[in-house]
């Protein structure tokens, strides 16, 4: 029997070929291909596309567990730059999977949407606690177009047509932000730093816009990253930051929400907005999504006002002290203001965003405070040990937090991924360079045994 | 008389005001190795007030608020444009297949064979439904995927030197994400009226017709649910004068596994991999919004793109310099690319016939019962049949007894039936876009048909009790305004007390 | 002066032009102009929740927007009449937006502006205005 002669796909329909007829008939229709007389006929296939399938229930799970073991999902894994690969408590697995949340959409009617829009506040309100940010957006999609959103926003806010970014940067989100901004006329300039933010240049450049007349000013932001992409966590950023405000210049810092733990807040140094990736806080790596975009800021009302997205608020029911949660400041979006909205965006990473709620109230305090320092731990550990072999400079760039870049010396890239790889390992990202740079990246998924072996199996790639 | 639910009303605290001192609830894995320390300069001073509660305290929390949920999973959800079909649970176990929910994306390519192959596999399949040459799943909702298409048009004129086409022109029934997307692209906008009975305005269109247009976007079938009779004619029209034609993918269930909507006469077009495709809406996110193109606008799809060579899959970055960019991190949102894969493997051609067959048939069916109802009109579509939407307008229920649109939304909600979208399309006054999906049965059909009929005639025998609902859900209506006014937007400007 | 007008329940002053995208327009000394929306406008946008204005002394074009007036779900465009500076803000609705509403012609008035050019091609008499939300209502 072909496959096609199945009708596997009738468990998705409500209703039975019986009542097919039966109601077809009680409309006034013979047939359900009656129901498109009005299209030009010319448009119609007269025949099923032809796709695979249908499949089995049965068929699709065989089928997609031998796919899914093609991936080497089970070596031991020292990628991050962004996202991190770390462990999922099974309470907040088992909680995912409610069907009342997952099978929702956006809240536009609040009153039949309490749950959910209580858990957004809860996020917006632990993401607030962790950063220090008053206004935590309902989500965007990933670090890089928060990255994108909030270039963009800095421009409206200061009508200017330029920003600033620190170069070491993740070259996935520069692209991005080059993506979000330059086929729109918008300039990014890149700042090189060795490992960090260069800091002087990045002054000399806005002390130059700024002697400009006030319309011909060009640099609207700067966009840096703690710790950078190479791992560093930059000195005087308090310093840096007051010095960038007095040239009337706003600032965007990119964190890492889990490293918050334990490092003081972009409220502390007086960043202007906060972005970052939400992946970390309880979602799996996934192959690069869903992931959750985090865009945070102070409270000032101009700046909401040109926030992109969803952003959730706390109120009163009406005629009476009851609290209740709805969606806010809606005027900004593009199903009201069109093509002068904020940001085009209307699907968001909401189901992330409740995610990540649930996962820091799960850790708590104690919990995000161990996390981080346990990273932090198992990363200086393995760079200490990475240090020992010889030829091997581990880490290039100091003082470093999770993420640390490793000189691997005169083997090839190819060389020791094939090496890595046949021994268990995904050693980390290929940073693009003239020697063997790769960012190791730590998980509380490491053990010592496992950062001993990763040790181990260098030890012997770099003696070939 | 119909019954009605009453919705769990859980007064449940924000988690941060519950719990106490020494909870918790995940306490993650220690390590044996030495203590590090940070540089002074970077050590946190400011609080920490994140919950303190237990596990099972955690648990209750989320499982009382998702009682103050309505999904698909709970009822009738026929919320024009969103496409709320039943998402299957097998999708939902296999995206948690390790491998697929613990890859990273930056892997080296053979050990990512699994992941590159569920991208080739949707990407060849969307072709075959789209009758496009080339996809892209790389932008992760649809108002990406929007983007990214007009970034594509954008590349193709430029690579053109034909420099001057700065507008898209748009119908005035169009989604909000249409013009906002061609904004953010560094468009111009123009908006072009709907005629009389819903359709492009062919005379309008010709009038803003000129070397300066871009392209030309339009939602097919349109948001009225209606399928355009002239779209070939239209598609030439643009054509004619040097611009492109992009399709707006939202109401794809109307044709899909019917029409290919390249035959039409598209260059390109988006779709929405959680409407069309069962990727859950995971209230409000995350989506996918792949975009297909015909073969002279390939070469400006972000990379890279899933390809094979023999039987191994690999990156091809090959357009990489003539690529418009990257409009994700990574390479999208693979676990909902993977549902989507998912949901038409199960189907295949025939299946997704019959599920467009079954929506367009649902549609009509609860139409013919609406239609019928004293207060509600159907102003558009008179004599064809709708595809897998259609829109009503309460304006003479209005004028009759003061009860509007919202009102009735509002009230719907008192019988467990999600209300439609409401005031949208802006182009019909009052306005209630109902889709059902083929998912729902034909009692749930009737449901909906007899909520309406109820409530439309509450309205003239007791029009407040309308107007004061919904009574049974875990809320009433909300002080919107205040909270406009003065935005709580975290329990930190709570506790800031920022508008005292 | 002119009696003032109605129409259905919307009041139409008479001491001033209107523009067809419902901004009133009031000289008060030669090439000075205050500026705000009319009973119909405010009607129309319900519940006005915030004012977003842009900063004085700056320029704006013939329909550029000088006003952002926000309600819950619409929000309404101010355009300047004719190329003109703006020179103050009613910066009492940053506090009490609602006096739009209450007192759209008088405490709801949104900025002061000077006139940088003769054309008054876009004010229209409360007449013309009139007819204009008539067929807007009817349609």
């Amino acid at each position: 029997m072909s496959p096609n002669s199945k009708n596997y796909f009738q468990s998705y329909l409500g209703i039975g070929p019986e009542e097919e007829a039966e109601m077809l008939n009680s409309i006034g229709y013979n047939s359900t291909i009656d129901l498109f007389s009005d299209v030009p006929q010319n448009l119609i296939e007269r025949t099923p596309i032809n796709i695979d399938g249908p499949y089995s229930e049965f068929e699709l799970n065989s089928i997609f567990k031998k796919i899914s073991q093609k991936n080497f999902n089970d070596h031991l894994s020292f990628l991050g730059g962004g996202v991190r690969d770390l462990y999922i408590p099974a309470f907040l697995e088992e909680l995912m999977r409610r069907g009342e949340i997952y099978t929702a959409y956006t809240s536009y009617q609040p009153e039949i949407a309490q749950g959910m829009l209580q858990l957004i506040y809860e996020y917006e309100s632990q993401v607030a606690e962790l950063t220090g940010m008053d206004v935590i957006s309902a989500s965007l999609y990933d670090w890089a177009t928060a990255l994108g959103e909030s270039a963009r926003m800095m421009m409206r806010i200061m009508k200017r047509r330029s920003i600033l970014v620190a170069n070491p940067i993740s070259p996935e989100r520069l692209e991005v932000l080059r993506t979000y901004t330059e086929h729109s006329g918008f300039n990014i300039v890149l700042v090189d730093g060795e490992g960090t933010i260069n800091q002087n240049d990045i002054l000399i450049i806005i002390e130059e816009d700024s002697r400009k007349d006030k319309k011909e000013r060009e640099i609207a932001g700067v966009y840096f990253e703690i710790p950078t992409f190479h791992g560093v966590l930059p000195s005087q950023v308090d310093e840096f930051i007051d010095e960038i405000h007095k040239y009337d210049v706003l600032v965007t810092v990119g964190i890492d929400l889990i490293s918050l733990g334990i490092l003081r807040t972009p409220a502390e140094y007086n960043a202007d907005f906060m972005i970052g990736e939400g992946q970390i806080l309880g979602s799996g790596v996934s192959n690069g999504g869903p992931l959750l975009g985090i865009l945070g800021t102070k409270y000032n009302r101009k700046w909401i006002q040109n926030f992109p997205g969803r952003l959730v608020g706390k109120t009163t029911e009406l005629g009476s002290d009851l609290p209740g949660y709805c969606i806010t400041l809606s005027t900004r979006e593009q199903h009201i203001r069109r093509e002068k909205a904020t940001s085009n965006i209307c699907s968001n990473q909401t189901l992330m965003a409740v995610n990540a709620g649930i996962f820091l109230a799960g850790l708590g305090p104690k919990g995000i405070r161990d996390l981080a320092s346990g990273l932090v731990d198992r990363a200086h550990y393995l760079a200490k040990e990475l240090n020992k072999l010889e030829g091997i400079r581990s880490p290039v760039f100091e003082p470093f937090l999770f993420d640390f870049v490793v000189d691997f010396g005169s083997i090839s890239h190819e060389k020791l991924e094939e090496q890595c790889i046949s021994q268990g390992i995904l050693p980390g990202l290929k940073i693009e360079g003239t020697s063997c740079l790769r960012l190791i990246s730590v998980s509380d998924k490491h053990r010592k045994e496992e950062l001993d072996y990763f040790v181990n199996v260098i030890s012997e790639v770099s003696k070939l | 008389m119909i019954h009605k639910r009453t919705q769990a009303k859980w007064e449940e605290p924000l988690i941060l005001n519950k719990g106490g001192a020494g909870r918790r609830a995940y306490i993650p894995e220690s390590v044996n190795l030495p203590k590090e320390t940070i540089p002074d300069e970077w050590i946190r001073k400011s609080p920490l007030e994140l919950p303190q509660v237990s596990e099972l305290e955690l648990v209750r929390h989320v499982v009382r608020l998702s009682q103050m949920i309505h999904g698909v999973d709970v009822g009738p959800y026929p919320l024009g444009s969103c496409t709320m079909k039943y998402n299957p649970k097998i999708n939902e176990r296999i995206a948690r297949f390790p491998g697929f929910a613990d890859m990273h994306p930056q892997a080296p390519e053979q050990s990512i064979q699994g992941t590159l192959e569920v991208f080739f596999w949707l990407q060849e399949t969307l072709k075959k439904l789209t009758g496009f040459d080339a996809v892209t799943i790389q932008p992760p909702g649809g108002a990406s995927g929007e983007f990214t298409g007009v970034l594509v048009i954008k590349a193709y004129h430029e690579a053109r030197n034909d420099t001057k086409r700065d507008t898209i022109i748009i119908p005035d029934s169009a989604h909000g994400t249409n013009p906002a997307s061609a904004a953010m692209a560094g468009f111009k906008v123009i908006e072009i009226p709907s005629t009389e009975d819903g359709y492009v305005d062919l005379e309008a269109l010709k009038s803003v017709l000129t070397e300066n247009i871009a392209g030309f976007m339009i939602t097919n079938p349109n948001t009225l649910g209606l399928f355009e009779p002239n779209i070939q004619e239209i598609c030439k029209m643009v054509h004619d004068v040097g611009g492109l034609n992009y399709l707006d993918g939202a109401n794809f269930n109307g044709i899909v596994g019917v029409i290919k909507p390249a035959k039409m006469g598209f260059d390109v077009m988006h779709m929405n991999l959680h409407k069309t495709f069962t990727g859950p809406h995971g209230g409000g996110g995350p989506g996918s919004g792949p975009v297909a193109v015909s073969e002279k606008l390939r070469k400006y799809l972000p990379v890279p793109i899933a390809a094979k060579k023999d039987q191994t899959f690999y990156w091809d970055f090959s357009n990489k310099k003539t690529s418009i960019g990257k409009v994700h991190g990574y390479n999208g949102n693979f676990g909902i690319a993977l549902r989507a894969l998912l949901y038409i493997l199960r189907n295949g051609g025939p299946g997704l016939r019959k599920t467009c067959e079954t929506a367009v048939l649902n549609a009509n069916y609860l139409l013919h019962h609406v239609r019928q109802i004293n207060g509600l009109t159907i102003p558009k579509g008179k004599n064809v049949p709708c595809k897998h939407e259609f829109v009503a307008s309460a304006s003479k229920l209005l004028k009759e007894t003061g009860v509007s649109t919202n009102d009735i939304a509002k009230a719907m909600l008192d019988y467990g039936v999600h209300s439609p979208t409401v005031y949208f399309p802006l182009i019909i006054k009052e306005a209630l876009m109902i889709e059902p999906t083929e998912s729902e049965s034909k009692q749930s059909l009737d449901l909906i048909a007899d909520v309406f009929k109820e409530i439309t005639k509450l309205a003239y025998s007791d029009p407040d009790s309308v107007k004061n609902s919904p009574h049974l859900t875990s809320t009433g209506r909300l002080d919107e305004v205040t909270l406009a006014k003065k935005p709580v937007l975290s329990q930190l400007i709570e506790k800031k007390d920022i508008f005292s | 002066m002119s009696e003032d007008l109605r129409f259905d329940n919307y009041l139409i002053k008479t001491d001033r032009s209107y523009m067809e995208t419902h901004e009133w327009v009031k000289e008060i000394e030669p090439g000075i102009f205050l500026m705000g929306i009319s009973d119909y406008a405010q009607k129309m946008l319900h519940e006005i929740s915030y004012v977003q204005f842009e900063d004085p002394d700056e320029e704006f074009e013939e329909k550029d927007t000088i006003v952002v007036v926000e309600a819950i779900k619409a929000s309404g465009d101010i355009y300047s009449p004719f190329k003109a500076k703006l020179l103050e803000n009613n910066e009492n609705l940053e506090d009490s937006p609602e006096l739009i509403n209450e007192s759209p012609f008088e405490k709801g008035w949104l900025c002061k502006i000077k006139a940088l050019s003769d054309s008054r091609t876009n004010l229209i008499s409360p007449q013309q205005y009139l007819e204009i939300i008539k067929a807007e209502s009817e349609e």
